[in-house]
C-alpha cells in the first residue's frame, strides 16, 4: 500500500495531482474475496440482519446470475472478474461505537484530511455528516439534534436494526432488485450507507451530507442510501467522495432511493471526486456504477438531482426521477469534467406517468486531454401524463483536440398534451476569448476558471454555497494544464 | 343606441388567481378609450378575456358587444364579428406567410358580413394600399407571419392587420412599447386613419406617450384589477406628471 | 481487482436464414456482379438478422425487421430499380462487363463496408444492380426519375450512381411496392469533386420498405436530400452521409405525416471525416391516429474535423392521443473547433400560435390546418424538384385529411 503525506498531496496540487490520493493504515477486517450464497450470508450474520433482508439479498445475488453487464454505455474497459473483489471490509473494532471517540484516531484524521471534521467539537455548523468509510459507516454527527425534530439521519446497517419496518418497507421500493446489473449486485452484497427518514411537514433544520472514502485496495464499494421525505417536508442532502490512488481499479456500485410523498421535496447534491486514474498511463482509477433514482410518489413532489463530476476512471450514473405523483416535478443539474483517460457515460432519466409533471435538464459537459464524456438521457411522456413537460440543455465544451463529446438524448412520447423540447450546443474555450480576458489585464488562469463558471453557472447555482465554492475549484484545478 | 362595448362588474383570472376584481367599462361608436395602469395592474388580462383567450376564465359580470354577451364565443367568432387584438407581444409563425395569412383572415371576416371573399390578385391590391398608409416594405408580406421582425416591425405589422380587418373595436395592447419615436408617429397615423363615427379604439399602454399622438376621449386608471380613476384626456397628464401612486395611494 | 483474461464479452453468433442462404447461392454468377455480391454477403453475414440489442433498432419493432428480413425473396422480372430515357445518363447492368472498373470497386468496397444490413442484403441478394454515371461537368437541367418496383412478397433491390466532377444533377426516387409487399432496396450516391445533387425521395403509399441511401461526397460537393412519407405497414429510410472532401456541404430535410397505424422510421448517420464541411438535418414529422413516427439522426465528427458546422433538427408534432414519436438526436464530437447544436422537440400545436390565429377571425380547424401546414412547409419548401416537391406535399396534405 502506498501512503503519501498530507504536504505531498498538497505540494502537487498545483500540478494537477490527485489531491485525496493517500491511504490510512488501519487494522481491517474483510471477509475472502469472492462471492456466493455463502458469502452472502455469512455477511448478513455479521450484520445481525433480520430475515428478510437475507431474503432480499439471496434474491437479488439469484437475479444477478441471470444477468449480463450492459454494453450499451460509451465506455471501454477491460472485462471485471467479480470473484476477485472483496465484498465486505471494515475498520477492526468493537462491534458497537458509542461515540466518536472510539472511532479509530487513524480514520478520524483521514476524515480531517478530507476537510470533513467528525470530531464534535470541529464538527460543521450546519451539516450533519455520515462518513462511510470503505464498506462501513463509521460515524454520524448531529444525530441527537436532528432526532429532536423527528429525523432521522443513520447508517442503513443501524436503521436495519432500529427501524426495520421502514426499511422493509421502503428498500427496494424504487430500484427493484432486478432493475439492473449492479443494482442486483448490490441489493445482493452492500454493505453500509446512509438512511434518512423526514418526518412529515418538516424541514430539515440542517444540511445532511455522507462522505464516502474507499481505502482497501481489493475492496469493492457496495453502499446503500436510502432518503424518505413524508408529506409536506423537505430536506437537502450532500455526497462527496475521494479514494486513495492504486494501480488497480476499484468498483464502486451503489444504489441510491429517494422516495417524496405529497407536496414532500428532497434536493440531492453529489460532488464525486473518486480517484481517476493516471492523468498520463490511464492506470487505476475507480469505475463508478452507480444507480440513483427518485420516485416522487405523492401529488405536488419534488426531486432535485445535482451532481459535480470530476473524478472516476470510468463513471456510468443516470440519477433518474419516476413522476409518479401529479403535479410533480424532477429536475436534474450536472456538471461532468473528464480529463486524462477518463470515460463518463451519465444523465437522467426522466419517466413522466402522472398528469402536469415537469422535469428540466440541464447538463454541462467538458473533456480535456483524452478523455471521453458523454450525455444520456431519457424522457419518456406514458400515455396518461397529459400536460407534461420537460426542458432539456445539454452543454459540452472541449478543451484540446484529442477529447470527445457525446450527447445521445432518448425522447419518447406517448401523449399529444405534453411538450418535450431538447437543445444541445457544442463550445470551446477559444485563443481569442482567452485573449480578450488577457488583453484586460486577466490572467489565462482566471479567465480559464472565469468561462467555465459562466459555462457552469446555472448548476453551481442549485448546489449549496460552500459546495459550489468548492466545486468551483475543483473544475479550475483540473483543467489547469489542459488549456492552453 | 348601443354600445360598442359595455363591460359590467367583470371578475376574471388565470389559473384560479383572480386578476380583474370588478371592471364595468362602456364605449360607444366613435369614441377612443385608452386605459393606463401600471405592470401588473390588469390591463393586458382585460384585453386577452375580451378577445377570448382560453386560458382565461370568467367569475362573473359580463362584457356585451354590440348588445351580445360574448361569455361563451370562441375567439375566432369574435374576431369575425368585429373585435381585434393587437398583441403586446405578437407570436412568430414561421411557415404562415404574412399575406397568405391576412387574406384568409380578411375572407373570414368578409363571409361574416355575407360579402363575397376576395380573390389573391384584389387583396393584393388592397394590401399595397394599407401597407403604402403604414410606410411598410414590400417584402414584409412574403415573410412568415412575424418571423424574424424586429419589435418594432411586428407593431406596424398588427396595425396592418387591423386596418385590413377594419374591426368595430380595436383593443390595442401596449402598441407603443418598443417604439422609437418615428415609428411611434406612423403608427399613430394608421391607428388615427382608422378612426370612423362607427368604430371604436381602446388603448392600453402604460405610459402617456402613445396620447400625444392619439386624443383619447377619455382614460381611465386601471390598478389591483380595478378601474380607479376615469377622466378626460387630461387625466393621462396628470398621471404622468404625478405617477401612478397619486391614484393608486 | 479487475483481471483482464477472466471472461471474453459474450459474442453473440450472427443469425443467418437458411432460405436467404440458398435465395443468395440461387442467383447465377456473373464475374462483375458477384464481386458486389459476395462483398455485401460477408457485411451481411458478420451481423446476421438484427438482434434486440442493437442500439440502431431501439425505437423499431425489432420482430417486424427480423421477418421482414427472412422473408424468402422472389424473383419477378422487371423489378428493381429502373430509369428512362436512360440516355441522358449513362447506364451499366452490373451484369455487363463494359461497367468502368473503378465503378464497380468503389460500389464493392461500400458493400464490403456495409453495416446496415438490410441494405447488405439488399446488395446480396438483388439479381440485377444498375450502376449509373453522369460524367464530369455535365448538367442535368431537369429532374431525372429513377422508380424502383416491386411486386412479390419481397423484392431486394440495389443501384448506384456515380456524379463525376462539375457535375450537377437533380433526381426523384420513388417506390412501387403494394400492400403486403416489401421492398429491400439500397442505393449508393458518389459525388466526386463539387458535384451537385438535388435528390428528392418518396415512400411507397402502402406496404413496407427498409431502404438505404448512402452518400459519398467529394471536396465541394454539395447534397441536397427531401425524403417524404406518408409512412407504411412498417417503412424504414436509412441515410448515411460520408463527408470525406472539405467545404462539402450535406442538407437533409424529411417531412412526413403518419397516420392510421402507419409505421415511419427514419436513421440518420451524417460523419464528417475532413475538416471545412457544412451539414443540416431538418426532420419533420406529423403524428395522427395510431401512428408511430420515430427519428434517430446522428452526427459523428471526426478526429481531426476541424471548423465542422453540423446542426440537427428533429420536431415532432403530436395531433392524437393514440400516437407516438421518438427521437433520439445524437451528436460524437471528436474535434474541439466545431459549431454542433442539435434540437428535438415532441410537442402539440404551440396554443399561442393557436390563439393569435383565432384573434384573426380563422376558425379552430383552419387554424390547426395552416400551422399544420407551416410545420412541413419548412422541411419541403428547400427543395429544388418544384414538381416532385408538390405532388409530395399534396400526398402529405391528403393523409392530414384522411385521418380525423
Amino acid at each position: 500500500m502506498e501512503t503519501s503525506a498530507n504536504t505531498l498531496a498538497d505540494s502537487k496540487l498545483a500540478g494537477r495531482e490527485y489531491q485525496y490520493g493517500f491511504t490510512t493504515d488501519v487494522e481491517m477486517e474483510a471477509l475472502k474475496k469472492g462471492l456466493n450464497e455463502d458469502v452472502i450470508r455469512n455477511l448478513s450474520a455479521k450484520k445481525n440482519e433480520p430475515a428478510f433482508l437475507l431474503e432480499f439479498r439471496l434474491k437479488a445475488y439469484r437475479k444477478w446470475l441471470t444477468m449480463t453487464e450492459p454494453l450499451w454505455a460509451h465506455v471501454n474497459y477491460p472485462p471485471i472478474d467479480y470473484q476477485d473483489i472483496v465484498y465486505f471490509a471494515k475498520p477492526k473494532q468493537k462491534p458497537q461505537i458509542a461515540g466518536l471517540d472510539e472511532v479509530d484516531p487513524e480514520i478520524l484524521r483521514t476524515f480531517e484530511k478530507l476537510g470533513i471534521p467528525l470530531d464534535e467539537q470541529k464538527k460543521l455548523a450546519n451539516v450533519a455528516v455520515d462518513a462511510v468509510f470503505d464498506s462501513v459507516s463509521v460515524a454520524t454527527t448531529h444525530k441527537k439534534k436532528l432526532l429532536e425534530h423527528g429525523v432521522i439521519f443513520c447508517s442503513i446497517s443501524e436503521a436495519v436494526q432500529e427501524y426495520p419496518e421502514l426499511i422493509e418497507q421502503y428498500l427496494g421500493s424504487v430500484v427493484p432488485i432486478g432493475d439492473n446489473f449492479y443494482a442486483a449486485l448490490n441489493s445482493a452484497v452492500f454493505t453500509d450507507g446512509s438512511f434518512v427518514f423526514i418526518p412529515p411537514n418538516t424541514r430539515c433544520p440542517m444540511e445532511l451530507s455522507t462522505y464516502f472514502r474507499i481505502n482497501t485496495e481489493e475492496s469493492g464499494q457496495f453502499e446503500r442510501t436510502l432518503i424518505v421525505c413524508s408529506e409536506g417536508s423537505h430536506v437537502s442532502y450532500l455526497e462527496g467522495c475521494t479514494a486513495p490512488k492504486f494501480d488497480t481499479n476499484q468498483l464502486h456500485a451503489a444504489v441510491v432511493e429517494l422516495v417524496t410523498l405529497d407536496n414532500a421535496e428532497i434536493k440531492y447534491s453529489t460532488v464525486q471526486n473518486w480517484y481517476s486514474g493516471d492523468p498520463v498511463t490511464g492506470k487505476g482509477g475507480i469505475y463508478n456504477f452507480v444507480t440513483k433514482r427518485g420516485l416522487c410518489k405523492g401529488r405536488n413532489s419534488k426531486i432535485s438531482w445535482t451532481q459535480v463530476e470530476t473524478g472516476s476512471a470510468i463513471t456510468w450514473k443516470y440519477p433518474s426521477c419516476v413522476l409518479a405523483g401529479d403535479n410533480s416535478i424532477g429536475e436534474f443539474y450536472s456538471v461532468a469534467l473528464t480529463n486524462g483517460y477518463m470515460q463518463a457515460d451519465t444523465g437522467t432519466k426522466m419517466i413522466h406517468l402522472g398528469k402536469n409533471t415537469r422535469s428540466r435538464i440541464v447538463s454541462k459537459g467538458i473533456s480535456s486531454d483524452k478523455s471521453t464524456n458523454a450525455y444520456r438521457g431519457l424522457v419518456r411522456i406514458g400515455k396518461n401524463a397529459t400536460g407534461a413537460r420537460n426542458f432539456s440543455q445539454c452543454d459540452s465544451m472541449l478543451v484540446g483536440s484529442e477529447c470527445a463529446a457525446h450527447t445521445f438524448p432518448y425522447l419518447e412520447v406517448g401523449n399529444e398534451e405534453a411538450v418535450v423540447e431538447h437543445e444541445a450546443s457544442t463550445s470551446k474555450i477559444s485563443e481569442d476569448q482567452l485573449f480578450y480576458f488577457e488583453s484586460r489585464g486577466i490572467v489565462r488562469e482566471d479567465a480559464v476558471a472565469m468561462i467555465l463558471n459562466g459555462f457552469c453557472k446555472e448548476v453551481f447555482q442549485q448546489l449549496p454555497m460552500e459546495f459550489a465554492v468548492e466545486a468551483q475549484k475543483l473544475l479550475t484545478l483540473k483543467l489547469e494544464n489542459s488549456v492552453g | 343606441m348601443t354600445a360598442i362595448l359595455d363591460i359590467n362588474e367583470l371578475k376574471a383570472g388565470l389559473n384560479g388567481v383572480e386578476i380583474l376584481k370588478g371592471i364595468s367599462l362602456c364605449i360607444q361608436p366613435g369614441e377612443v378609450h385608452a386605459i393606463m395602469g401600471p405592470n401588473g395592474s390588469g390591463k393586458s388580462t382585460l384585453s386577452k378575456v375580451v378577445a377570448g383567450h382560453p386560458d382565461y376564465t370568467v367569475a362573473s359580470g359580463e362584457i356585451l358587444f354590440h348588445g351580445e354577451i360574448l361569455t361563451d364565443i370562441p375567439p375566432d367568432a369574435r374576431a369575425r364579428k368585429g373585435i381585434f387584438l393587437g398583441f403586446q407581444y405578437p407570436v412568430e409563425i414561421p411557415g404562415v406567410n404574412n399575406s397568405e395569412f391576412l387574406r384568409m383572415a380578411y375572407n373570414a371576416r368578409r363571409k361574416e358580413k355575407g360579402l363575397e371573399e376576395l380573390d389573391p390578385f384584389d387583396f393584393q391590391e388592397l394590401l399595397a394600399d394599407k401597407m403604402k398608409l403604414l410606410d411598410m416594405d414590400a417584402r414584409f408580406k412574403d415573410r412568415g407571419v412575424n418571423e424574424g421582425f424586429s419589435g418594432g416591425e411586428k407593431k406596424r405589422n398588427e396595425i396592418l392587420q387591423m386596418a385590413v380587418l377594419e374591426p368595430s373595436l380595436a383593443i390595442l395592447d401596449e402598441t407603443d412599447s418598443g417604439l422609437d419615436v418615428d415609428a411611434l408617429k406612423i403608427v399613430s397615423k394608421g391607428i388615427n386613419a382608422l378612426r370612423k363615427p362607427d368604430n371604436a379604439v381602446l388603448l392600453i399602454t402604460h405610459y402617456q406617450r402613445l396620447l400625444d399622438y392619439v386624443q383619447p376621449d377619455y382614460v381611465h386608471v386601471l390598478a389591483h384589477g380595478k378601474i380607479l380613476k376615469s377622466g378626460k384626456k387630461d387625466l393621462a397628464r396628470e398621471v404622468e406628471t404625478r405617477g401612478y401612486d397619486w391614484v393608486t395611494g | 481487482m479487475i483481471a483482464t483474461t477472466q471472461f471474453m464479452r459474450r459474442e453473440l453468433t450472427p443469425e443467418i436464414p437458411e432460405g436467404l442462404l440458398s435465395a443468395f447461392e440461387a442467383i447465377p454468377e456473373n464475374p462483375t456482379a458477384s464481386a458486389l455480391r459476395f462483398a455485401a454477403w460477408q457485411a451481411f453475414a458478420n451481423r446476421g438478422i438484427p438482434q434486440t440489442s442493437d442500439e440502431e433498432y431501439s425505437f423499431t419493432s425489432i420482430s417486424e425487421i427480423k421477418n421482414l428480413l427472412s422473408r424468402i425473396p422472389g424473383n419477378h422480372s422487371g423489378n428493381g430499380f429502373a430509369v428512362t430515357n436512360a440516355d441522358r445518363l449513362e447506364q451499366f447492368p452490373l451484369t455487363s462487363s463494359s461497367t468502368p472498373e473503378a465503378m464497380v470497386s468503389a460500389w464493392k468496397k461500400i458493400a464490403s463496408e456495409e453495416k446496415d444490413v438490410a441494405s447488405a442484403l439488399a446488395m446480396a441478394l438483388t439479381p440485377q444492380s444498375i450502376a449509373l454515371r453522369l460524367k464530369a461537368g455535365k448538367k442535368l437541367e431537369t429532374p431525372f426519375p429513377i422508380v424502383c418496383k416491386a411486386k412479390g412478397s419481397r423484392t431486394d433491390a440495389a443501384m448506384y450512381l456515380q456524379l463525376d466532377a462539375g457535375s450537377t444533377a437533380k433526381i426523384s426516387l420513388a417506390s412501387e411496392v403494394v400492400r403486403e409487399d416489401y421492398l429491400n432496396a439500397s442505393a449508393s450516391f458518389y459525388l466526386g469533386e463539387k458535384a451537385e445533387l438535388d435528390l428528392a425521395q418518396i415512400d411507397p403509399i402502402a406496404g413496407s420498405q427498409t431502404l438505404k441511401l448512402h452518400f459519398v461526397l467529394e471536396r465541394g460537393a454539395k447534397l441536397r436530400l427531401l425524403t417524404a412519407s406518408t409512412g407504411g405497414r412498417f417503412q424504414r429510410l436509412a441515410i448515411e452521409v460520408d463527408l470525406m472532401g472539405s467545404d462539402a456541404e450535406v442538407d437533409l430535410r424529411g417531412a412526413a405525416v403518419v397516420g392510421g397505424v402507419n409505421r415511419c422510421h427514419r436513421h440518420v448517420v451524417v460523419r464528417h471525416h475532413v475538416p471545412d464541411c457544412i451539414s443540416r438535418q431538418l426532420f419533420k414529422a406529423v403524428v395522427l391516429g395510431s401512428g408511430r413516427s420515430s427519428v434517430d439522426g446522428t452526427v459523428i465528427v471526426d478526429r481531426g474535423a476541424q471548423r465542422t458546422d453540423a446542426k440537427q433538427l428533429l420536431r415532432h408534432l403530436m395531433l392524437s392521443k393514440e400516437g407516438k414519436a421518438d427521437s433520439k438526436p445524437r451528436l460524437f464530437i471528436h474535434a474541439d473547433d466545431v459549431k454542433c447544436g442539435h434540437g428535438a422537440t415532441v410537442g402539440k400545436m404551440d396554443p399561442e400560435q393557436l390563439f393569435y390565429l383565432r384573434s384573426r377571425g380563422l376558425d379552430p380547424e383552419a387554424a390547426i390546418s395552416l400551422l399544420t401546414h407551416a410545420f412541413l412547409a419548412e422541411a419541403l419548401d428547400a427543395s429544388a424538384l418544384t414538381d416532385f416537391r408538390e405532388a409530395a406535399r399534396l400526398r402529405l396534405l391528403a393523409a392530414l385529411e384522411e385521418t380525423p
